[in-house]
């Protein structure tokens, strides 16, 4: 058998190799570059945050130090001391009030999720169309007809007013019943049912369980989301007792810049977006992974 | 003593193992096997270094020595070696995870040779992009554009040759008159039943005129009875069309009906290359014998001495001496005899072997239509034997089996090799 | 449900195994019901309801865990927004600084003439508007890019979950809070001011100037979605076939030619999916806005967005009838961009109008008694 020799490498080919091998790494550059620029423009705020935080006032107004420096606990010690802003009960009212609306909303929403993804009754697709219809309204729009029933009915400065409406949260259904589509497999609810068990415990003891992950993280962004809410808080709490984090923060607003002290809003502001951060970056792979597999079905 | 005290410090141990522990062992691991692949890499891509790169000249498509390690370490391809003459239809088949798919995509472009040289019409191939390689490919899911119809589906590679718009409508109006598409047209994808997506698919690929027909499993999403037709139909095309073509498979019919060779592949290595006849006749393992051919061939246990074999059971087949002649077979064998060799002999005129005629009782008798596969117990196995289907047979019955001597095969108990 | 009467066609056809038309399986089933109540009253010469209970039925379990989110969405949400728009056609406001009440009276479409005939209420439109638009343009441009970096499979960018975390933090940050950083870094005494300052000695009055405010407030707004953005696009594109992208690849289309071609329509419903919901996620602009212009509405009402002076006319001057109005507005508009999404998404009413043309045709061929159609079934 007759080898036949090639004329080394095709000159040709040679030119391809090298193109494709040159191009793809100026790509990467391109693409690492533009990466860690964007990592840089998402950090830097809080960065000059978290530094300006451990500075006082006088330190503040003097120049800028990208280090940080010793006051991070005098600011603090004194934001808490703080008379005009009730921060201590801000803080707790936040917590707690943001904390009754996320297990609200899971547990309501994965039990309108249930409901229609289980049962079938003669509304059912008419249900399910209008919870998606509605996911599309902006809370504001009917923010001033609740404003107006609470102030002729006395409901100002109520907590259940903030509470109670979290009960009905269409895109936390939305997530719950796309998870329960792929995960939830009819035969498990028809085995609880034989066993005797009532629907509601059905529910409780054989459909929680299985879909806890979507819970927690449903549970963090309802969680995020109403430690965030300022828009209908703003207008339903005139008490200071009663206000939460970010209607402290609204209250700098009635002064100049220039007269507070720096320190202590750097370190307001500290309070209101650590803690979310950093439970999030825990969590930071499963959110992103829930987001990406529950998210717009095309 | 000590041994109570060994089994107790095993016992003491802590197995726990916390989270950040597991996490780090992970890792470690993960990068061990990093290394280990990366030197496999090297040494990989060392053997053919020095060799020069050349290729034989009747040979259209030829991968020599050709390797593929993942960055893992995982050793997907080794050594493979084919020399594949213009026209050929070569069906690559084997068990999931054999490698085929691999290597057809390492023809292909989508995929890096570790090492080893490619070569298509006796250029070296190794580091040419796909699209310059001459090549045309039909993907296991199609793969068709579901936004555009049937006619920019097969026209798109032909747009992006900057093919003359005349010469696109030719080559896609003859494309879709060869298999039978034209009315498809202007549909979608989504429009169209699976089989008919298929052949979109194949008008995509032969539209190209490429030198190189690559198949990755076409037929796999089809059901049973559309998968016998379209397999007649893809070995008309190729008849009219006369391209080099290369499928992979995994189911053992498609190989044998339509390749003019076949290479059998099992856990990266090529077992056997040959055509099908060969490769049916004289497989050169028990793998391949036992993958070759349904129902399977039978494997027994058995010994053998001075050209008589014996099974488990007892019973004892002389063979003829010109299958055993010359070749050194030890006393251990494995026995391989396939259900067709198995003929009924009920009735006297029918005993072709009488020194090969047993007698055994039928456990399942499954009825195809024209032929029964009777499943017995024999040699210490559950037997398999096609018989015809014009007495009937039920279970329970006894029946006499007659074993063909000559088409029996022994294998190497050990290393799995035939002798002959 | 009404009772409908069976001819004996339809039933000698559901016995025999043919299909039946949906609309009469109500009906068969009644009738089969029917009679074997009567089977079983002869048997047991007394009403046998109990016996023909076939299965339990379920259904109104989903009624009853339905009624907590419907009674709560109802009351604050649907009442509120029908008082909403109630109060639009309404005069209704406070005088002398809230002491004095006027109204409700109504006043038809006064409301609307008020606010569509005041220049400031286009303003603010037009604020809101060009803020979205600076902040969603770079927001597609980036998140797209990024989409197609992460899920290329050639490029294989190490690290990428890092990038993804860190890109989608400022999604969680509380928007109040970071209209505060980004007012005290902006002010005139900040950071950026500061360093501004220690390199050219000259300071840029952020606050002051309509455009840096606006181009603020736009980075901002950014930065706060463009992670979202990227991770929906993202599993846009994941969605589709890798296979497709191979075959492309082999066929010689370049990256830019893939991207146009191919992945670029593939994304469409996804792409206005973000478009829309950008939309109006960007007439919401609020709280950044309002901590940031410290409710001012920057330098000329140039910042002041539609959001803004409804809360300002909710809270501050307390005209609560044009607060209806604007709210009925904003409702209407976002209503319009939903009723797109939908158009988008939802698969469209012709493939279900084409489904039930070809079920007629079936029905045609059995109600002529020629059976099953010879050839192949799709």
């Amino acid at each position: 058998m007759k080898k036949k020799e090639t004329a080394g490498i095709n000159p040709e080919s040679k030119k391809e190799l090298h193109n494709s091998k040159a191009s793809l790494y100026a790509y990467r550059v391109i693409v690492y570059t533009v990466l860690i620029l964007l990592t840089l423009l998402c950090l830097i705020p809080f960065y000059l945050m978290l530094v300006n935080c451990s500075w006082s006032n006088a330190e503040i107004m003097k120049g800028f130090h990208p280090w940080f420096g010793p006051y991070f606990f005098t600011n603090l010690k004194n934001l808490f001391n703080n008379k005009n802003l009730p921060l201590t009960t801000a803080t707790i009212n936040s917590l707690f009030l943001a904390l009754i609306n996320a297990i609200l909303t899971v547990y309501f929403s994965a039990l309108t999720a249930y409901a229609t993804h289980v049962y079938q009754f003669k509304l059912k697709k008419f249900v399910e169309t209008f919870i998606i219809a509605i996911m599309m309204i902006p809370t504001q729009v009917s923010a001033m007809g609740l404003v107006v029933f609470c102030m002729q009915n006395g409901l100002t400065d109520n907590y259940l007013i903030l509470i109670l409406p979290a009960i009905a949260s269409p895109v936390t259904y939305f997530f719950m019943k796309q998870y329960l589509e792929s995960v939830l497999p009819y035969e498990v609810i028809e085995a609880a049912r034989v066993d005797g068990t009532s629907e509601i415990g059905i529910f409780h003891k054989v459909v929680l369980p299985i879909i806890k992950p979507a819970l927690a993280i449903q549970f963090i962004f309802a969680y995020v989301a109403n430690w965030n809410n300022f828009f209908t808080p703003s207008m339903l709490i005139n008490k200071s007792e009663l206000k939460t984090i970010p209607l402290v923060i609204a209250m700098l607003q009635n002064s100049s810049p220039d007269s507070f002290d720096k320190g202590q809003v750097y370190m307001l502001m500290t309070l209101a977006v650590v803690p979310v951060l950093i439970v999030y970056l825990i969590f930071s792979k499963q959110i992103i992974k829930n987001l990406t597999s529950g998210s717009v079905k095309g | 003593m000590a041994e109570e005290k060994e089994m107790k410090q095993v016992e003491e141990k802590p197995k726990k193992e916390n989270f950040f522990q597991k996490k780090m062992r992970l890792r470690r691991e993960e990068k061990q096997n990093k290394e280990a692949g990366k030197k496999a890499q090297q040494e990989v891509r060392d053997l053919m270094n020095n060799e020069p790169k050349l290729c034989p000249e009747d040979s259209y498509v030829a991968l020599h020595h050709i390797h593929k390690i993942y960055d893992n370490g995982f050793h997907a391809v080794h050594d493979f070696n084919i020399d594949i003459k213009k026209g050929e239809f070569i069906v690559f088949v084997g068990p999931s995870g054999c490698g085929k798919s691999t290597t057809l995509r390492m023809i292909a472009g989508l995929e890096d040779i570790t090492g080893g040289h490619l070569f298509i019409d006796h250029e070296y191939m190794n580091d040419i992009a796909p699209k310059d390689r001459g090549i045309a490919m039909v993907f296991q899911s199609y793969a068709l554009y579901p936004h555009m119809t049937v006619y920019e589906n097969m026209a798109y590679p032909l747009k992006i040759m900057h093919l003359s718009k005349e010469e696109i409508d030719r080559r896609v109006k003859h494309a879709a008159s060869i298999l039978q598409i034209e009315n498809q047209l202007d549909k979608k994808p989504k429009a169209l039943s699976g089989g008919q997506r298929q052949r979109v698919a194949l008008g995509r690929a032969i539209v190209k005129h490429a030198k190189v027909l690559l198949m990755d499993e076409p037929l796999s999403n089809l059901d049973a009875k559309l998968r016998v037709q379209m397999r007649s139909e893809i070995v008309n095309l190729h008849n009219i069309l006369g391209a080099t073509t290369i499928y992979v498979t995994h189911d053992q019919t498609e190989a044998m009906t339509m390749a003019s060779r076949i290479v059998i592949m099992k856990d990266g290595y090529v077992q056997q290359i040959g055509t099908p006849m060969e490769v049916f006749n004289h497989p050169v393992n028990k793998f391949v014998a036992g993958f070759i051919g349904s129902p399977s061939m039978n494997f027994f246990d058995g010994t053998y001495e001075n050209g008589r074999i014996t099974f488990i059971t007892g019973e004892s087949i002389d063979l003829p001496p010109e299958l055993v002649e010359g070749h050194n077979i030890p006393n251990h064998v494995i026995i391989g005899l396939r259900p067709e060799n198995i003929h009924p002999a009920n009735g006297a005129h029918n005993i072709l072997y009488p020194d090969a005629t047993f007698e055994v009782k039928v456990h399942l008798a499954e009825l195809l239509g024209n032929e029964y596969y009777i499943h017995t117990s024999f040699g210490g196995i559950n037997m398999v034997a096609k018989f015809p289907s014009d007495h009937e047979i039920h279970m329970d019955d006894v029946v006499s089996i007659n074993l063909n001597p000559s088409r029996i095969h022994l294998f190497d108990p050990e290393s799995e090799k035939a002798f002959f | 449900m009404a009772k409908k009467e069976i001819d004996q066609a339809t039933l000698d056809r559901y016995n025999k195994g043919y299909e039946v038309s949906y609309l009469n399986l109500d009906s068969i089933g009644q009738f089969k019901r029917r009679q074997a109540v009567k089977k079983a009253e002869k048997q047991n010469g007394e009403k046998a309801e109990r016996v023909m209970h076939h299965s339990v039925n379920y259904a109104k379990y989903g009624y009853y865990f339905l009624i907590p989110f419907f009674l709560i969405f109802l009351i604050f949400n649907l009442l509120p927004l029908m008082s909403t728009f109630v109060y639009a056609f309404f005069e209704y406001f406070f005088k002398l600084g809230g002491l004095q009440q006027v109204g409700p009276n109504f006043i038809g479409i006064g409301n609307f003439a008020t606010l569509f005939t005041d220049i400031n209420f286009w303003k603010y439109w037009g604020n809101t508007l060009i803020i979205w638009i600076c902040c969603f343009i770079p927001q597609m441009i980036v998140s797209l890019l990024l989409a197609i970096w992460f899920t290329d499979s050639r490029l294989k960018v190490r690290c990428s979950g890092f990038f993804k975390a860190i890109m989608y933090m400022p999604n969680l940050v509380m928007a109040a809070a970071f209209g505060m950083l980004f007012l005290m870094l902006f002010g005139n005494n900040g950071p950026i001011n500061q360093i501004f300052e220690a390199l050219t000695g000259k300071t840029i009055f952020f606050t002051e100037s309509t455009g840096w405010s606006r181009g603020i407030l736009s980075f901002a707004n950014w930065l706060m979605w463009f992670g979202n953005t990227t991770i929906l696009l993202m599993s846009g594109i994941m969605g589709i076939d890798e296979s497709i992208f191979e075959s492309a690849r082999l066929d010689g289309s370049s990256s830019v030619k893939t991207f146009f071609h191919i992945t670029l329509p593939l994304l469409m419903p996804i792409f206005v999916y973000v478009l829309v919901t950008s939309m109006i996620g960007g007439i919401q602009l609020f709280d950044v806005v309002q901590i940031f212009t410290r409710g001012n509405g920057g330098p000329n009402l140039s910042t002041k967005t539609i959001m803004m002076y409804l809360y300002d006319l909710i809270k501050t001057s307390k005209n609560y009838g044009l607060a209806g109005a604007v709210s009925f507005f904003i409702f209407l508009i976002t209503g319009g961009l939903s009723i797109i999404i939908f158009k988008c998404l939802v698969p469209s009413a012709n493939a279900i109008k084409a489904e039930k043309k070809a079920y007629r045709k079936r029905m045609r061929w059995l109600n002529d008694g020629k059976g099953e159609k010879g050839g192949e079934v799709r």
